[in-house]
């Protein structure tokens, strides 16, 4: 008997039940097998691509039906919790592009979605005498944490931008870890059948992540980009994916593979502001391509954006810092210094801003 | 006519038969007698033409050893000649030859000793061949090394930018 502290994800078809009703069984059983080869094929390469070793040693996961469960136990939270994200977001956008969902979208039906909720929590791996009697010797792991994120992934329903819920344990860990990079909605305190008190769940709105394309399986990557291109001009785009893609989009300027592609990113995050009701980071992606795109740079544009950020999020940190550097390019130096200085008000432990301090007060 | 008339008429039928015979006989010996005639005068025509061929024979014989003897008067001077001259060229060969063995001897030695250079040349020329084809084939080795060092490193760079892109937005 071993306890550990793992991050749990559950994830399952949404409305599975109607479309059983509305399917035929052999209909209905084709979606299921479509559905469990991509998370199977997402899942598999997600772990091997961030080196967890599997079969119960950091990590299990099992396909049952319409639902997926994932353990992960690497003994590093924080890099669980980002995997457990990484993987929500990735079987999302692969059952996007699956067959079933782009035929539907063909037919300009509304898309199979799936629903996440993801946890951490101690739980107990043990090897369980009856199941080693009947062939199975893998232990098997029990805990409250598990049965709470089931009831968690089953509020993801009520969600309206990624669908992804977390519970409080994983809310507060990525509080403290900035660099996880993920915002939530406010909470909603749900009562679960069976746990007899209010519940706190959280509803991603936001998670920039880079690595969520280029650690998705090679053959799914090929045409992700144009899918995704293609679902947001759809009449009902889900608001997450134009993150998703605007975060692409500025790769692929970073790394030269498309030049141009500072011209698409501005027209998508227009277009974003209209249906993402979580704005800092769309303001912020703005902020970026104005000061960054070639074709686009207009440092009064990525101001305006940025100050749009900030009346939202006075303590974005993100925008202050962009701020700070416009100013800076702009040769207003000591406006720059007091931006700089308001990030040190808010982090005094951030580097840059620290150095870029350091360097003011020197060359005084 | 009665049948005892019938022997008188027989004995004529019989001198009749006798005379036809006599007739043929008679014809047959005019016959042999004019063919032997014949053939006496073809023999003696046969003999004529034997002797005059005997004749021509004898005279084409002669002809032909008076032209042998002709030719061979005229041709000997010349036959004493190439004899001559073909002794003159085989000791020409002759000397050549000695020359040839003579200056054999001599080179030997040189030419010996130029192939033993030659091949040590070779054997030197494909070492250093190996050496450099070795130390190409190294280079090309340490290129792909090096090339797909920076492809990696580009990567990293585009990982460790791309990740403080993330902190940024």
């Amino acid at each position: 008997m071993k306890e550990s502290n793992a991050t749990i994800l559950f994830a399952d078809l949404m409305n599975s039940t109607e479309l059983a009703k509305n399917l035929t069984l052999l209909e209905y059983d084709d979606m299921l097998v479509d559905f469990q080869n991509t998370m199977f094929e997402v899942v598999s390469h997600h772990l091997e691509y961030f080196g967890y070793e599997g079969e119960g040693v950091d990590s299990e996961w099992s396909i049952s039906g319409d639902e997926l469960r994932v353990f992960l136990y690497s003994q590093n939270m924080d890099f669980d919790i980002r995997s457990a994200l990484l993987i929500a977001t990735k079987i999302k956008l692969a059952w996007l592009a699956s067959a079933f969902n782009q035929k539907v979208l063909r037919e300009q039906r509304l898309v199979s979605r799936i629903g996440v909720g993801v946890n951490c929590g101690k739980v107990i791996k043990d090897v369980r005498p009856w199941r080693v009697k009947i062939g199975k010797a893998g232990q098997n792991i029990e805990g409250y944490a598990i049965n709470l994120t089931k009831r968690i992934e089953s509020a993801s329903r009520e969600g309206n931008v990624y669908q992804v819920m977390v519970g409080a344990s994983l809310y507060k860990r990525c509080q403290q870890n900035k660099r996880m990079n993920v915002a939530f909605s406010h909470p909603r305190s749900l009562v679960f059948k069976g746990l007899g008190q209010k519940i706190p769940v959280y509803e991603v709105v936001s998670f920039i992540n880079f690595e969520i394309l280029p650690s998705m399986p090679a053959h799914l990557q090929e045409a992700l980009m144009e899918k995704m291109e293609n679902t947001v001009r759809d009449a009902m785009p889900e608001p997450w994916i134009f993150i998703v893609l605007l975060r692409a989009y500025i790769t692929m300027l970073v790394t030269g593979r498309d030049d141009d592609a500072d011209v698409k990113a501005v027209e998508l995050a227009q277009q974003a502001l209209d249906v993402v009701e979580y704005k800092p980071v769309i303001f912020n992606m703005m902020g970026w391509l104005y000061t960054n795109g070639k074709n686009v740079r207009n440092l009064e544009m990525a101001f305006h954006y940025l100050d749009q950020c900030l009346g939202l999020e006075p303590n974005n940190e993100a925008a202050l810092l962009h701020r700070a550097r416009i100013l800076e390019e702009m040769g207003q130096t000591d406006l720059a210094r007091h931006a700089y200085q308001e990030i040190l008000f808010q982090n005094r432990h951030h580097p840059i801003a620290r150095r870029k301090i350091a360097q003011y007060q020197a060359a005084n | 006519m009665s049948l005892g008339e019938l022997p008188s008429s027989g004995i004529y039928l019989y001198i009749a038969l006798g005379l036809v015979v006599l007739l043929v006989l008679l014809y047959q010996l005019a016959v042999q007698v004019r063919a032997r005639k014949k053939i006496g005068e073809l023999e003696k025509r046969i003999a004529a033409v034997e002797e005059g061929q005997t004749a021509v024979f004898a005279n084409v014989e002669k002809k032909a050893d008076t032209l042998k003897e002709i030719v061979f008067e005229k041709t000997k001077p010349m036959t004493t000649k190439l004899n001559e001259l073909s002794k003159k060229v085989s000791m020409m060969l002759e000397r050549n030859e000695a020359f040839r063995r003579e200056l054999e001897d001599q080179i030997e030695p040189v030419k010996s000793s130029i192939d033993e250079t030659a091949a040590k040349f070779n054997t030197s020329q494909d070492a250093m061949r190996k050496v450099v084809q070795d130390g190409k084939n190294e280079i090309d080795r340490m290129n792909k090394e090096v090339e797909g060092f920076k492809q990696e490193i580009r990567k990293v760079k585009d990982f460790i930018r791309d990740g403080i892109i993330d902190l940024e937005l």
